[in-house]
């Protein structure tokens, strides 16, 4: 599984060619998404959603599989939910859920981390990289290489469905680490309306963080027609998206490693949302 | 907090309550040829600007909960909270003229929001809205018809 990832990875940084840095480095790796069948439901019996997940460059293509034991569910009363039928394909995965609770679930899936080591070597300062932690590195390293850092990349994707009245359990974020807190829910973004997220550093707001946040359907037009933006000194994105549809968002947020493998820690977060017509 | 009552009572003095004013509200389902045809899910209900959740629902048509959410703003504004609604659900109807009446007592004088929506199994979504003054006497408004409402007239009572 984890190798997978990485060869996964790998074929997508190695076929650019030119690797400057970690923007461009996390830029390239595939983002991934959950997608459910419907993100409101109602009534007063259990409720199955049908999940896609991929990773992919379009937004909602299916391009990857990804293996769903990395897949947690969390119910509105705190619980963890077990995935109904599920099924891995070369293009994507899917997975059935049963909402049997009022209330808002968070579905999150998450690539195992992984660590990427480049470095400068030769008389012309060639860029090199290698699929190394530190440590792993040191080892393999050429005598002369400079400029050597290492990265842990830690990507994961959420995303929101309710069941009648919404809740917002869910949202309580563990103060660990870079987070994502929505402040609109997430199940209440409406078209021409401005919508509210919050970027959190072991539980507190952070500032500058840049987010896209990219409408599906990419492959049917020629403008990506991403909103670009950074949070603001409270932490804060307030974006109004323009069209309805699925939507993607990503924040990415470079840290200090407080481990020996790395030297600095890429957290790319997403979340897909529907943007519900007025 | 003396200070806060006393700005409260004044505030309502100026501004007024609405004694018992009826507001009317007759909307049309238009007849349409289709062989998918099924009758719409339809809510009428009533917003206060800048609030979140509806302050009235008039009326939701439906068959199964299952599609309630379908009927979109309104499930948003009102029908997922589940509240007073019991009393003014009732099946889908026919194509048809129907009248609703809103009681506007105890309310603050002021504008407020009718919102009607119909959504057809196969067919269209619409979503029509009037902003209407209660407390200043009687009043009309108009609302030019969509793909699944006619055109629908509101009547603010004496």
């Amino acid at each position: 599984m984890n190798r997978k990832f990485k060869n996964m990875f790998r074929a997508a940084v190695l076929g650019t060619g030119l690797i400057c840095g970690s923007v461009v480095m996390t830029a390239q790796a595939h983002p991934l998404w959950v997608l459910p069948g419907e993100f409101v439901v109602s009534g007063d019996e259990s409720s199955w959603v049908t999940f896609d997940v991929s990773a992919s460059h379009t937004v909602f293509g299916y391009d990857k599989g990804v293996g769903l034991q990395n897949v947690q569910v969390f119910s509105p009363d705190g619980d963890r939910n077990p995935l109904g039928s599920f099924f891995k394909g070369h293009r994507r995965s899917v997975f059935d859920l049963l909402l049997d609770q009022d209330g808002t679930y968070k579905v999150f899936a998450q690539r195992p981390k992984f660590y990427f080591t480049s470095y400068k070597a030769g008389n012309r300062d060639t860029d090199k990289r290698m699929w190394a932690d530190k440590v792993e590195a040191a080892e393999r390293l050429p005598e002369n290489a400079r400029d050597v850092k290492t990265m842990q990349i830690d990507m994961s994707s959420v995303a929101y469905v309710t069941r009648n009245a919404p809740s917002d359990s869910v949202f309580q974020p563990t103060g660990k680490g870079f987070e994502l807190r929505p402040v609109t829910h997430p199940n209440d973004i409406v078209q021409g309306e401005e919508a509210v997220l919050e970027a959190l550093l072991n539980g507190k707001p952070v500032a500058g963080v840049s987010v896209e946040i990219t409408p599906g359907g990419t492959r049917y037009r020629n403008e990506r027609n991403s909103i670009e933006i950074t949070t603001d000194s409270n932490g804060r994105i307030e974006f109004t998206p323009g069209q309805a549809g699925p939507w993607l968002l990503s924040a990415d947020y470079s840290m200090p490693s407080q481990s020996p493998l790395a030297d600095t820690v890429e957290a790319i977060r997403f979340i897909t949302f529907e943007v519900i017509p007025e | 907090m003396r200070k806060k009552i006393l700005a409260t009572l004044l505030a309502m003095a100026v501004s007024g309550t609405v004694q018992a004013q009826t507001v009317t509200v007759e909307l049309q389902l238009p007849a349409i040829s289709s062989s998918q045809y099924k009758r719409p899910y339809v809510a009428v209900w009533v917003e206060k600007q800048g609030e979140r959740r509806a302050l009235s629902t008039l009326a939701v048509w439906y068959e199964d909960k299952k599609w309630l959410k379908d009927i979109r703003r309104w499930w948003r504004k009102a029908g997922r909270y589940d509240t007073d609604v019991d009393a003014v659900t009732g099946a889908t109807r026919a194509p048809g003229t129907y009248t609703l009446d809103w009681q506007t007592e105890n309310l603050p004088q002021g504008d407020y929001l009718i919102c009607l929506e119909a959504v057809r199994e196969h067919g269209n979504r619409t979503l029509l809205k009037q902003l209407v003054t209660v407390g200043e006497g009687a009043k009309e408004y108009r609302i030019a018809a969509g793909d699944e409402l006619g055109p629908v007239s509101i009547k603010v009572g004496e």
